[in-house]
């Protein structure tokens, strides 16, 4: 006596025959099927903001007030002894991007600020890094990632500028924060 | 006294035999469905199969194929710890840029599969739970320089060899049906999730050994088994 319908072996058979086409149609389905996420921002800038330069009694900088400068400001690479213009006469800024080097160990930046009266300041930025190439699919385009490894300025203008993120990629936080003369830090 | 005592005697006996002959007929059949059952041991079988899907994907050609084979053992016919090991290998471009990925590198599953059916004839309904874990190399590539676009300097993009390592977990439902003796066939669905990965500073791989596309932590994916089962029977 048995209460279990036995499943004649031609019917297993037909119905596993049944589960591998449907395995083959979902194999050409994950085969033809393909998610690509590139990210959006994809422009790989160093980011500068401005702030006025302010010291305690010892002379240590203390975190100061952002600001947005008023003159107008040209920035220029210097590349094998020229000058390539990556920022042309902007004003008001709070900041400002800049694109990075991809192979050179050093890029060298010159910031003009002109005033109303035409006077013009100069102070050149010079920002020692590593780059690496950053791949995220091959459906995306390649970039260059930067690792800043130091910073330094003239002081025509500029009081200091500081590293906040050594992290050149395109996420675009702020990497580096310049701190401007004011009458008081003078 | 010995005749009342023999007939007391006699009435207890016939008592105690009247429960036994009245057991209702549900718990005689079920009686003898028992007894039609083989006894369930510890290591009641072992069986080896093979996936037919991971080989249908390099048959059609795709990007990336699987072929991986597995050593299963049947403890009461109930529980199934399993082994699965694979070789897993990708060759792909992507749309329009034509950057190249390549891969191949072995990766193993070891878990267990629990059995929902009761009945013992081979065909199963059954879950369960896998830990995956692939070590692998990997190439990327692409087929124009790198021009930095200001300072006009160029460089190839061309990174091979770089290591990485996976981990993953698999939530696997799936059914078996016994074919012919020892033959069954089956398939089973698959939730994959990834558990921690190490890849170069580069660049993630696009495909892991085992695992799948590795665009998400979270995936899906299946088998299509033959399987030679050496169960009692």
């Amino acid at each position: 006596m048995t209460f279990i319908k036995k499943t004649h072996t031609a019917q297993r058979m037909a119905a596993c025959a049944m589960a591998a086409a449907l395995a083959v149609i979902v194999a050409a389905g994950v085969s033809s099927c393909e998610s690509v996420s590139c990210p959006l921002n994809n422009t790989v800038e160093s980011v500068y903001t401005f702030y006025a330069s302010s010291r305690d009694a010892s002379g240590t900088l203390v975190d100061g007030q952002a600001i947005s400068v008023g003159d107008t400001l040209t920035v220029k690479a210097v590349v094998q002894g020229r000058d390539t213009t990556l920022v042309n006469r902007v004003y008001n800024k709070s900041g400002i991007s800049l694109p990075v080097s991809y192979y050179a160990d050093v890029d060298t930046l010159v910031f003009s600020f002109t005033d109303t009266d035409g006077l013009t300041a100069t102070d050149t930025v010079w920002m020692s890094k590593q780059s690496r190439h950053h791949f995220d699919d091959p459906s995306c385009p390649v970039h260059m990632f930067h690792n800043v490894t130091a910073v330094s300025c003239t002081h025509q203008v500029m009081d200091t500028i500081v590293v906040v993120n050594a992290q050149i990629d395109y996420d675009g936080l702020e990497n580096f924060q310049i701190y401007f003369y004011t009458d008081e830090s003078e | 006294m010995r005749a009342s005592k023999a007939f007391f005697l006699l009435l207890v006996l016939i008592v105690l035999a009247v429960p036994v002959s009245a057991q209702e007929p549900q718990q005689v059949v079920e009686q003898l469905l028992r007894q039609q059952q083989p006894k369930r041991h510890l290591m009641d079988g072992i069986a080896v199969g093979a996936d037919l899907l991971g080989a249908g994907l390099k048959l059609a050609g795709n990007d990336w194929s699987q072929m991986e084979a597995f050593v299963r053992l049947n403890l009461y016919d109930k529980y199934f710890p399993v082994l699965e090991l694979g070789y897993g290998e990708a060759d792909h471009e992507g749309r329009e840029l034509d950057n190249h990925f390549a891969v191949k590198a072995p990766y193993f599953r070891i878990g267990a599969d629990y059995c929902f059916t009761k009945q013992h004839n081979g065909n199963r309904l059954f879950g369960g739970l896998r830990y995956g874990y692939s070590n692998y190399e990997y190439d990327l590539d692409s087929p124009v320089p790198l021009t930095d676009p200001v300072w006009q300097t160029a460089q190839d993009f061309r990174h091979h060899g770089l290591s990485g390592n996976t981990h993953w977990v698999e939530a696997v439902f799936g059914v078996e049906t016994r074919i012919w003796r020892i033959v069954s066939m089956g398939w089973d669905l698959r939730f994959k999730l990834r558990a921690s990965q190490k890849s170069s500073e580069i660049g993630k791989p696009w495909y892991v050994p085992g695992m799948s596309m590795n665009d998400s932590s979270l995936n899906w994916g299946g088998t299509f088994k033959l399987v030679f089962d050496l169960t009692r029977r």
